[in-house]
């Protein structure tokens, strides 16, 4: 029992006040019992002789020492041992019952822990709404019962059967530790139930019986050492200065109806334990300064827009800072400015669509970030939700792309998506999703598929502990020459009239839901399934024509697409746009997925997409159809001349 | 794998922009309507926590230490005056330029009545369990209700609807807006939220009128209008600030100590101590004339503990100390015996027998009194449930008649900062809608007397009496400051159980029952269903007549009817106990007050509390370390 031997020679150090004398290395001590994990050899290390046990150290060792004792007796059909799992070996010894498979005893548990810093600001108009700093912790424990064949995972609603908990600000070994206890007793109760009504659903489908539930663990065992960094001080002052100094830079916008500029910093430090052995750990800074604008067209239409940008570092509220962000607040009004005077988009369209500059690599997280994931179907009491599975999955072996094309991931690259462990503990590692317009790979994790047995290193975990398969630094790359962007508008205007358009349509971004949250137009909405996606909106998107003539459109929806849509990429861009993005994990994530300021740190995970600009076939764009409210009876201060000429 | 909205998530999630909070409004609103009607039919009350003080002692004697006499020493400070704020002027500017605009020429629809409550909050939040900080935040905000009127004060926006009691209906927003008094920046807001609220009260209007023309008019009875007409107010207190950052200091240890203290025992599951620290400096201004600058300051300190029994109940202590100043809080020592009952009181609730259903005598102790009268009666003398519809409206039609036993009267008075020297939370100087706090006579000499009254009046009271209240962004409703019970019956405290005893063998009961402490409980007013009530007494002893010791029990619940219920109150206790805590209503949370001696009834019925059926914990707790070090068996073999 390979965890139970590594967490039970920790529990010695602790006993004794001092870490064990060498690093032990579980080797194969045998495969897990009841299909465990299987023989996959483990290397720990611990704190060296005469370094001194850290408060965190002894919170691990009492973690893992809980979640040996929870493997060991966790048991819903028979009275716990009496037996003490710290100094008793005989707790080793599971019931035979189990080991016929007629309990469904844990076999596997991991704990995911953060410690949290954040400081959220929201400036507006000169003003501070929210200055807000808090230090937050909490856990959470999966819990898996039967056997990586078959466990009670990847049922739609009660998937991982997870529990979260609160743990002390700072590292305390008794109080995490039973705090523990209790959340894992309630993971295994309902792992357990989990597992007796996925029984009884698989006992009803007919066709063959579902890939394996659980992958093997990394071959080698991440014990990753405590880091002892000095954290940078958080520039709360004066960052709060500057939100507001940049806010009140709208008051020369009175064409803008409301807005805010926000600026966020979240500071974690995660630490995931599993019952295998691996431990993990990690400490980041992530941060975000954006600015967020409403306003309102003539006909009422209520409009939005936004742009952020990314640090993976506190940033300091120094000449730069003010520098970028005064030329962010700038951005984003004149843009909105002009999309509040720009004309609708006439009609439907069909035809060829230039995604240009950040559109491009905001289109690839769009889709191939998402609809590349490995994980399957998740189980109902109707059978497989197929809707939910990603639609790359069945083409594995296909052609998805042009032949020219290649989709590489690389999360050892220099980017906004580089790592170095997974969030299971496998070491980071490029994988080609795409060679040659043929999709020949997935995003695994450790959930397998039919097709894929195994984790490639791509499960991610966002600070509210949230795990899925994700993307780290894509990059598309292409055999075929690249063409200017005039020759790109050129191709596409030719393009447009073998449909039958003597216009075309370019789009330059995406709408950033993780930054502006949900459309505030109910007549935006468009709705995925029936293997087609959901994209985002434009957010700034142009009428080209003949003779150069480009006009900005508002009201443009891009209708549902399926993945085939990428195999109509007739053209490429001779320069690689470079973009960092922040978005949720998993199928329902991607650069679609619609957080807002609320989430983008807390629920999401940093990766980046390089790729140039798309010329895409048979794309549809929609024209919005939607009521809007009339124009406000109130008159905006700053278009009230009354009003800036001060009291009386 | 699956995302929750614990912890980062959560607090995260509270910081909203203005437009997101304005694009999720009618989703928002339509959310809060179902909220709103279920809290009135099912449970108008129930979030209400009970109080300090100190529990039952078997053989000893309840409630707190009071004067001696039946009427408790009240203390009604003078607020001190202040100068105004820069607030108070921008207020007053946006407020004048905006209803001018929705009054105007023109409008086919005007506004005839505007209201702006900024309220700038100041909150720590500090809590430990088994000596570890868990949680520390320490915030500033400062959000806007605007209330907008439509109509006339005959028939509004405001009118009452099937429990429909906002938001959406023009009255409360609670957007946040800038913390400094910066005007561009409230300016802009107002002019967001205003807007918004207008509207709002446009649709509320025609509905309301739609509402109306489709309803039969109850014969002989008067309608009530809608909006009251009061005095203008001007009202200003100076500013109140704590340094929350130091109090956070010195407090921690002390927390953490008591939390260690509260968790020592490993069948306590669950347990935490709670520092909170709330500052809310308010601004008010309306189109009347009415300018209000007040401030109000709450302490509290909170412990709690949980445990289970081994048939699955989940078993609480909860035990609260509230004050307006930090010298008012009470010493380690005092908390520290606190959280030793707590434990001992659970551990011996663990082991309690079920109590088994059953009328006869009892006495509702000190706090469990107030809190009694709090759920059961002071819910149904509030306004607005005189006048809906949906409501069972108890006592509308009973005023001048007997509700309560003739040596009893009933006062809500929130202008009392003080009972007996202990601090009470409901009090204040201005409620909600910038009316001037008032006693209200309620009931007198068993008689009722009087409504708890906000500006939506209820006939024949044409006025406010001050107790329009409530929590940021929700409309305001009338609400209990606080509710106190005086006796002209009194039995002296140390003989209650003895009296107790008496009346069970009068009835040929085996025993009484002494309700030691409530958790609180619900009434149902919604006229749909019976006019019944349920409360959730935590420690109830059986009295045994034939001399046994007392004895705890476990899972009862009290039932009843209100009238019926306070039929049987035979005499009282002569000091008073006293219930501070959160109340919710269809306004939000709001802090308040009941005391009350001590009530001997004649009989109160109970009946079997459900419960969890879960099986306790599979393993028993972990072993606890000392020093870093883990111990053996015998330290957690308890």
């Amino acid at each position: 029992m390979i965890g139970a031997q590594i967490l039970s020679t920790l529990i010695a150090a602790a006993l004794i006040g001092a870490p064990p004398a060498t690093a032990p290395t579980a080797s194969t001590g045998g495969s897990a019992p009841s299909g465990g994990t299987g023989s996959a050899p483990a290397t720990t290390s611990a704190p060296a002789i005469g370094t001194a046990v850290t408060a965190r150290d002894r919170e691990i060792s009492a973690i893992e020492a809980e979640l040996a004792r929870g493997l060991a007796q966790l048991r819903l059909t028979e009275a716990p041992s009496a037996c003490d799992p710290d100094d008793d070996e005989e707790c080793d010894e599971r019931p035979k019952a189990e080991v016929r498979g007629e309990v469904p005893a844990p076999y596997f548990a991991v704990v995911r822990m953060v410690r949290a810093q954040f400081l959220s600001l929201d400036g507006s108009y000169g003003g501070v709404i929210t200055d807000a700093s808090e230090r937050q912790a909490v856990a959470s424990i999966e819990v898996r019962v039967g056997g990586p064949q078959r466990d009670n995972g990847g049922i739609f609603g009660a998937e991982g059967a997870q529990a979260r908990f609160l743990i002390p600000l700072d590292p305390a070994a008794d109080v995490t530790r039973k705090n523990l206890w209790l959340a894992m007793d309630q993971a295994y109760r309902a792992a357990a139930i989990t597992y007796a009504a996925k029984q009884a659903i698989l006992a009803r489908l007919a066709g063959d019986p579902p890939p394996p539930d659980f992958g093997p663990p990394p071959e080698t065992l991440p014990r990753l050492p405590e880091k002892s960094v000095a954290d940078e001080p958080i520039d709360r002052e004066g960052l709060r200065r500057l939100a507001a100094e940049l806010s009140a830079r709208f008051s020369a916008h009175p064409e803008i109806d409301n807005g805010d500029v926000f600026i966020q910093l979240l500071r974690t430090e995660t630490t995931t334990i599993t019952s295998e052995g691996a431990l993990l750990r990690e400490r980041s800074d992530r941060a975000v300064l954006s600015v967020v604008a409403d306003t309102r067209a003539a006909d009422g239409m209520h409009l939005d827009h936004g742009r952020a940008i990314h640090f993976q570092s506190a940033p300091r509220a120094d000449d730069e800072l003010r520098r970028r962000g005064e030329a962010l607040v700038d951005q984003v009004l004149s843009e909105l400015g002009a999309l509040a005077a720009a004309p609708m988009i006439e009609d439907d369209y069909d035809g060829p669509v230039l995604f240009a500059g950040d559109a491009s690599p905001q289109f690839l997280a769009s889709t191939v970030a998402t609809q590349a994931g490995g994980k399957p179907a998740p189980l109902s009491d109707g059978g497989r939700l197929r809707d939910l599975e990603p639609q790359w999955q069945d083409d594995l072996g296909k052609e998805v792309m042009p032949t020219t094309i290649d989709l590489v991931d690389d999360p050892r690259e220099e980017g906004f998506g580089r790592y170095v462990y997974d969030a299971d503990g496998f070491v980071a590692a490029p994988i080609t999703l795409v060679r040659r317009g043929e999709l020949v790979d997935l995003l695994m994790t450790r959930e397998p598929n039919k097709f894929r047995g195994e984790s490639n290193g791509r499960c991610r975990q966002s600070p509210v502990l949230m795990t899925g398969a994700a993307i780290s630094n894509l990059r598309l790359e292409s055999k075929q020459r690249g063409r200017s962007r005039a020759q790109l508008e050129r191709e596409l205007l030719r393009r447009a009239r073998e449909d039958g358009y003597d216009f075309a349509y370019v789009i330059e971004q995406l709408r950033d839901g993780n930054v502006l949250g949900p459309v505030p137009r109910e007549g935006a909405s468009t709705f995925g399934g029936a293997r087609k996606i959901a994209l985002p909106l434009p957010a700034l998107i142009y009428k080209v024509e003949p003779g150069g003539k480009r006009t900005l459109v508002r009201g443009a929806l891009i209708a549902p697409a399926s993945m085939r849509v990428l195999r109509r990429v007739r053209a490429l861009g001779d320069a690689r746009h470079t973009v960092p993005m922040r978005v949720q994990v998993g199928a329902g994530g991607g650069f679609a997925g619609e957080t807002g300021m609320d989430g983008i740190l807390s629920h999401t995970v940093d990766i980046q997409v390089a790729a140039p600009d798309l010329l895409l076939d048979g794309l549809e764009l929609l024209r919005e159809q939607g009521e809007h409210e009339r124009l406000p009876e109130l008159v905006h201060p700053l278009r009230d001349p009354a009003w800036s000429k001060g009291p009386g | 794998m699956t995302d929750d909205d614990h912890g980062v998530t959560r607090a995260m999630r509270r910081h909203e922009r203005p437009s997101q909070r304005r694009a999720s409004q009618g989703r928002l609103a339509r959310g809060l309507l179902a909220l709103a009607l279920v809290l009135t039919s099912a449970a108008t009350v129930g979030a209400c926590r009970h109080g300090d003080g100190e529990s039952y002692t078997p053989g000893g004697r309840g409630g707190r230490k009071g004067g001696g006499g039946s009427i408790p020493a009240m203390e009604r400070p003078k607020a001190a005056i202040g100068q105004e704020t820069a607030a108070v002027a921008i207020l007053e500017r946006e407020l004048t330029r905006n209803l001018a605009a929705l009054s105007g020429d023109g409008k086919e629809q005007p506004a005839y009545f505007l209201a702006y409550d900024l309220v700038a909050r100041e909150q720590l939040w500090l809590e430990a369990e088994g000596g570890q900080v868990i949680r520390q935040r320490i915030e500033r905000d400062r959000s806007v209700d605007v209330d907008v009127r439509v109509g006339d004060r005959e028939l509004d926006n405001g009118h009452t609807q099937g429990g429909n009691y906002g938001p959406g209906n023009g009255l409360g927003a609670g957007l946040p807006v800038s913390i400094e008094d910066d005007p561009l920046a409230l300016s802009q807001a107002l002019w967001v939220v205003t807007e918004s609220q207008y509207r709002d009260a446009l649709s509320a209007l025609s509905s309301a009128q739609n509402t109306e023309q489709l309803r039969s008019q109850e014969e002989g009875k008067e309608e009530s209008p809608d909006f009251s007409v009061e005095k203008p107010l001007v009202h200003i207190e100076p500013p109140q600030h704590l340094d929350l950052e130091k109090l956070a200091a010195e407090w921690e240890p002390k927390i953490r100590g008591v939390s260690q203290r509260l968790a020592t025992d490993p069948q306590i599951l669950e347990s935490n101590v709670v520092f909170l620290v709330t500052v809310d400096n308010r601004t008010f201004v309306n189109s009347e004339g009415t300018k209000v600058q007040s401030s109000i300051a709450r302490l509290r300190i909170m412990l709690s503990a949980e445990a289970q029994a081994d048939d699955g109940m989940r078993l609480e202590r909860f035990e609260n100390f509230e004050v307006h100043l930090p010298e008012q809080l009470p010493a380690v020592a005092e908390l520290e015996k606190t959280a030793d009952r707590l434990r001992d009181e659970l551990l011996a609730l663990r082991v309690a027998p079920l109590a088994e259903p059953y009328v006869g005598p009892a006495v509702l102790s000190g706090r469990a009194a107030g809190v009694f009268f709090h759920e059961i009666f002071g819910h149904r003398l509030e306004g607005h449930r005189q006048k809906d519809d949906l409501e069972g409206q108890t006592f509308s039609g009973m005023l001048g008649e007997k509700v309560l036993p003739g040596f009893l009267d009933m006062i809500d008075d929130p202008t009392v900062a003080q009972v007996d020297g202990q601090p009470l939370s409901g009090h204040y100087y201005v409620d909600d809608e910038g009316v001037k706090a008032q006693k209200v006579l309620l009931v007198e000499k068993g008689k009722l007397r009087g409504f708890l009254l906000g500006r939506s009046p209820v006939l024949p009271f044409e006025r406010s009496n001050g107790h329009g209240r409530r929590e940021r962004g929700n409309q305001v409703v009338a609400r209990q400051g606080n509710l106190i019970i005086l006796s002209r019956k009194t039995i002296p405290e140390g003989r209650l159980r003895e009296a107790l005893i008496d009346e069970a063998k009068r009835q040929g009961k085996p025993y009484g029952l002494w309700f030691s402490d409530i958790q609180g409980g619900y009434t149902i007013t919604d006229r749909s269903g019976p006019q019944a009530f349920k409360v959730m007494p935590l420690l109830v002893y059986r009295v045994w007549a034939d001399g046994r010791p007392d004895e705890l029990v476990r899972g009862a619940d009290i039932v009843g009817t209100p009238i019926a219920a306070f039929e049987t109150i035979i005499a009282t206790g002569d000091e008073p106990g006293i219930f501070n805590g959160m109340c919710g209503a269809e306004s939000g949370d709001v802090p308040v007050s009941a005391v009350s001696p001590s009530l001997l009834l004649r009989a109160l019925e109970i009946e079997r509390a459900s419960h969890e059926r879960d099986k306790p914990p599979l393993l028993p707790a972990p072993p606890r370390s000392v020093k870093g070090v883990v111990t053996g068996k015998k330290e957690r073999s308890k």
